[in-house]
């Protein structure tokens, strides 16, 4: 008789602790929201001041100047170089074209190669965790292959 | 449920909030935490209240579908709260705009569950050139109400079994394009 009300304990005791197991591993989830961090760094290399102008605000980029802009904004649950997908010259609604010295202009909308509105048209490096830095860099090319602005 | 407001920044430098049940076992932690925002584009009281509400959101959906909650994808799992921040904070403060796109999982689809029609926002940061983009501007879909959306989500674990759930479960006239706006959001 001892024996089988041990047994009965052991099966109540193995049934609790299935429920607690089960219990602890739907509270063991925790929901993080937070933020990642860019550094976007645009190296003129050329002799031209490069001017990005939109919402009536102007961006010059000096000739032969490294220019940093950073960014704070709302992140998954992971963060990689994929998970950023936007960058300043990526603006909205606007016409998307940026000028040397406001006499030639790239338009953005139609370039395929080295496309300072493309992300993954720029170097990125992981600074930490959650933050990285996209380098693009104006060369003498990018002046050569802009036209007349509209 | 207890809810921690830290006026300080998480330790991390990257947690805005955050919420965990276990916290809560006897009735001691406090399940949600919230820290001063990192981010300095979003940190008025507004986005703290959304914030909360998001986190909230979390514990509602844990409360009434424990097992859900733990093993749902998680466009799931955070979509629902970026809905539910949408909402209550807007009744709150009125121009609020919701979460802003482009973080995966966090999706607006429950935005464009509820609205008509759809509204597209921008934020430009001035000095710093940036936009964020926000809102659900691309749905066929409008009428269903925060709480129909909420008793869909009882055993669903992916977005594709949430659909189904609204679409069995509650007459809309709209229903038919849900498909498609699920699949946008699958994506997105």
């Amino acid at each position: 008789m001892k024996t089988i009300q041990k047994t009965i304990w052991m099966h109540y005791l193995f049934i609790g602790l299935i429920i607690n197991c089960n219990f602890l591993q739907s509270c063991g989830k925790v929901n993080t929201e937070s933020v990642q961090r860019a550094t976007f760094v645009y190296d003129n290399q050329t002799s031209h001041l490069i001017i990005l102008e939109r919402a009536g605000t102007i961006t010059n980029f000096m000739p032969h100047t490294v220019t940093s802009i950073n960014i704070i904004e709302d992140a998954g649950k992971e963060t990689n170089e994929f998970s950023y997908k936007r960058n300043p010259f990526d603006f909205y609604k606007d016409d998307k074209y940026v000028s040397f010295d406001r006499t030639k202009c790239l338009d953005l909308s139609t370039l395929e190669l080295n496309n300072p509105a493309n992300l993954r048209h720029y170097k990125a490096e992981k600074l930490s965790e959650r933050s990285y830095k996209f380098t693009y860099t104006f060369t003498e090319a990018d002046y050569n292959r802009a036209v007349a602005c509209p | 449920m207890k809810l921690g407001a830290y006026d300080f920044k998480h330790p991390d430098s990257n947690t805005v909030a955050n919420h965990a049940p276990l916290r809560r076992l006897f009735g001691i932690g406090e399940t949600i935490h919230i820290y001063r925002s990192p981010n300095p584009h979003f940190s008025s009281s507004v986005d703290t209240y959304a914030s909360t509400i998001h986190e909230l959101a979390h514990a509602v959906h844990w409360d009434m579908a424990a097992s859900d909650y733990r093993n749902a994808n998680d466009n799931v799992s955070e979509s629902w709260p970026v809905g539910v921040q949408w909402v209550l904070t807007k009744m709150i403060y009125p121009n609020y705009r919701g979460r802003p796109n482009g973080t995966p999982n966090y999706t607006n689809v429950v935005m464009d569950l509820i609205d008509y029609p759809g509204t597209e926002y921008t934020w430009y940061i001035p000095n710093v050139g940036y936009y964020y983009f926000g809102g659900a501007p691309i749905d066929q879909v409008e009428g269903y109400n925060i709480l129909q959306v909420q008793n869909t989500l009882i055993g669903v674990r992916n977005l594709v079994a949430w659909k189904n759930n609204l679409f069995y479960q509650y007459e809309n006239n709209t229903k038919n394009n849900l498909d498609a706006l699920f699949i946008y959001w699958a994506n997105n």
